[in-house]
């Protein structure tokens, strides 16, 4: 009986090696008898080597059931009385460090790496087992000398065991997110194409994240000029936010106008009749009224009358005297001395109403607004307006450049007449005819009313 | 249709149509180069590329084969990162060290269309964010110096104070 390979092939190319397994093969059972054990089942198996088990006395021995498989294999051998045999060849051929004190290291059959054996007779010693090449490979080289061996099945690692690889390959596989951000920073085409999906404030805040962000964004040519485009404007931008708060406010020198004031009352009603080109202001001597036109103030107070320049601060209380150094207004004396009645056509019903008619006329003129009484109906009632007794129409002398022709007429006798002190020109500016914006809404009315019998009443007189 | 054979950096081969393997002008100009006949069942080495990212980058070739060619970048105007297609959109929710691989690897064999793709991915988890929040989305360490955050810090104040 010889300890032919294939029963260690058998036992090993399952994996499932049984001391029962190779017993069979010790005792006479054939290699075909062991074969189709490998194809059975677990289970079956099991089944199978019971009753194999109860015939074979062989493992009655006490080293049957020894702790461990190797122990029961030499506990086998001793018995098959192979022992010698087998141990010897082992010793003169395969065993190696036999110096080393009582520890042998020996080549077996396949089985678990390291096992601890008490081998020889009285004198037994601990052999460390390391597992033999695989009898099959021997088998297959001698069979088939030229076929290249198999390659073993490809084990799949797991993520923990590759770290310890150096290849780029399975370093790639699983690297850290970090490492490859950093791979993608440092490169600089991957950065200019994400760079250029940026706006201009993006890449200002990009360029605060990290030193490796700014570096890649110097590294690109327009990402650093549109950087600096957008630094230079948020600069401008912070500038403007340090102006933009007003200094301190500055010292009123005037101080506001009560409301109780008794002159804030007449300042408020006079402005009610303002001209556009028209404002009011405090007189210099008396605070009251005084009306600004064309830089030249005349307080409307007859006890005062005070004129002045406000460019160039030329003064006077009557309009005589009063001259303007600057030339921005003249008084119109010259005009006054004219005809009166050479041509009607164009005089108002103020040139009749008082004696300084002619410069009330040329201030309307001045202003360039022309009351209903410069309209074709006025002009020809002209003759009835001689007759008639000088009424003052209120609503018609708001319309005036002057308001103070109101009182004027009034104490015409009492006090002296104030002259307008607006230049006179003697080229009169064209009529001007603004039309209204929207057409004035027409009234409906109703037949038989009252309205539209006032109406009839008016149009048959 | 004749395939060609990519290999990628860890053994694995892809049989792949010769027209979606040629979205990559690196594979294109390799072929071209090395006179490589579309009969010959040769294996391209991409030693760049592992096998997951190939995959994914073969899927998204394969989806974009009849994409006619990106136009022309206008170099001053800032780009657009809105237009991303829904199908792209739902193939890049990926994390980001797989974000990265694609980038790096549409780099690598030079697909244009996936590169910018992935670009505006990542350029949309930048924009509108602070400094801070930009670190916090890529797990940045902030390496200024002390002198140079308090810098920052203070041009920063106009912007974050909202």
């Amino acid at each position: 009986m010889e300890f032919t390979p294939n029963t260690t092939y058998n036992a090993s190319d399952s994996g499932h090696v049984s001391s029962f397994d190779n017993s069979l093969s010790f005792y006479g059972s054939s290699s075909t008898e062991t074969t189709p054990l490998t194809n059975l089942s677990r289970k079956r198996k099991f089944n199978y080597e019971i009753p194999k088990r109860n015939l074979t006395d062989v493992l009655e021995s006490p080293h049957c059931f020894n702790s461990t498989f190797n122990e029961s294999l030499s506990s086998k051998f001793s018995n098959c009385h192979i022992k010698n045999d087998l141990f010897n060849d082992i010793q003169h051929n395969k065993v190696f460090k036999r110096d080393v004190s009582t520890i042998q290291k020996i080549h077996s059959a396949p089985c678990t790496p390291v096992k601890q054996v008490k081998i020889g007779g009285n004198t037994r010693s601990f052999v460390k087992c390391y597992p033999e090449e695989s009898p099959l490979k021997e088998a297959r080289s001698i069979l088939y000398p030229k076929l290249k061996p198999l390659e073993p099945p490809r084990r799949i690692l797991s993520p923990l065991k590759l770290k310890k690889f150096d290849s780029p390959a399975k370093k790639c596989l699983f690297l850290n997110p970090k490492a490859l951000l950093q791979k993608v920073i440092t490169n600089s085409v991957i950065m200019s194409v994400v760079l250029k999906n940026l706006s201009n404030g993006d890449l200002y805040r990009l360029s605060k994240v990290s030193e490796s962000f700014r570096q890649a964004i110097n590294n690109d040519l327009s990402a650093v000029i549109r950087l600096r485009f957008f630094d230079e404007k948020h600069k401008k931008n912070k500038e403007n936010y340090q102006i933009t708060p007003p200094p301190s406010p500055e010292k009123c020198t005037e101080t506001p106008p009560s409301p109780s004031n008794r002159n804030f009352k007449l300042f408020l009603n006079r402005t009610k009749s303002l001209d556009k080109n028209e404002s009011l202001r405090k007189c210099d001597i008396c605070s009251k009224v005084a009306v600004v036109m064309h830089n030249i103030a005349q307080c409307e107070s007859i006890s005062c009358g005070y004129i002045c320049c406000l460019n160039c601060n030329s003064s006077s209380f009557t309009a005589e005297e009063f001259n303007d150094k600057c030339n921005g207004a003249r008084l119109g004396l010259e005009k006054s001395k004219e005809n009166p009645l050479t041509d009607m056509s164009n005089t108002s019903y103020s040139f009749f109403n008082n004696s300084s008619a002619s410069h009330s006329h040329s201030t309307r003129q001045e202003s360039g607004f022309y009351s209903d009484m410069d309209s074709p109906v006025v002009k020809r009632n002209l003759n009835r307006s001689f007759t008639s007794t000088p009424v003052v129409k209120k609503v018609l002398a708001s319309n005036n450049n002057r308001i103070h022709l109101k009182s004027r007429n009034v104490n015409l006798n009492k006090s002296t007449p104030i002259h307008s002190v607006i230049k006179v020109e003697t080229t009169r500016l064209p009529i001007e005819v603004v039309e209204p914006p929207s057409p004035p809404r027409a009234k409906n009315y109703v037949a038989c009313s009252k309205q539209s019998k006032k109406n009839l009443k008016r149009l048959t007189r | 249709m004749s395939k060609i054979k990519l290999q990628s950096s860890d053994g694995e081969t892809f049989e792949v149509e010769i027209e979606i393997a040629k979205c990559s002008v690196t594979i294109k100009t390799m072929l071209e180069d090395l006179g490589m006949d579309e009969d010959e069942e040769e294996v391209v080495p991409l030693p760049n590329v592992n096998s997951a990212i190939l995959r994914k980058v073969i899927q998204w070739a394969t989806y974009h084969k009849d994409d006619p060619p990106p136009p022309e970048d206008d170099e001053n105007k800032e780009k657009r990162t809105d237009d991303i297609s829904s199908w792209d959109a739902d193939f890049l929710k990926v994390d980001q060290g797989t974000l990265f691989e694609l980038i790096l690897a549409a780099n690598y064999l030079d697909i244009k269309g996936l590169l910018d793709v992935t670009c505006k991915t990542v350029a949309n988890m930048i924009k509108g964010k602070a400094p801070e929040e930009i670190r916090k989305t890529f797990n940045i360490k902030n390496d200024f110096t002390a002198s140079e955050e308090e810098q920052v810090r203070k041009e920063n104040e106009w912007c974050e104070e909202k």
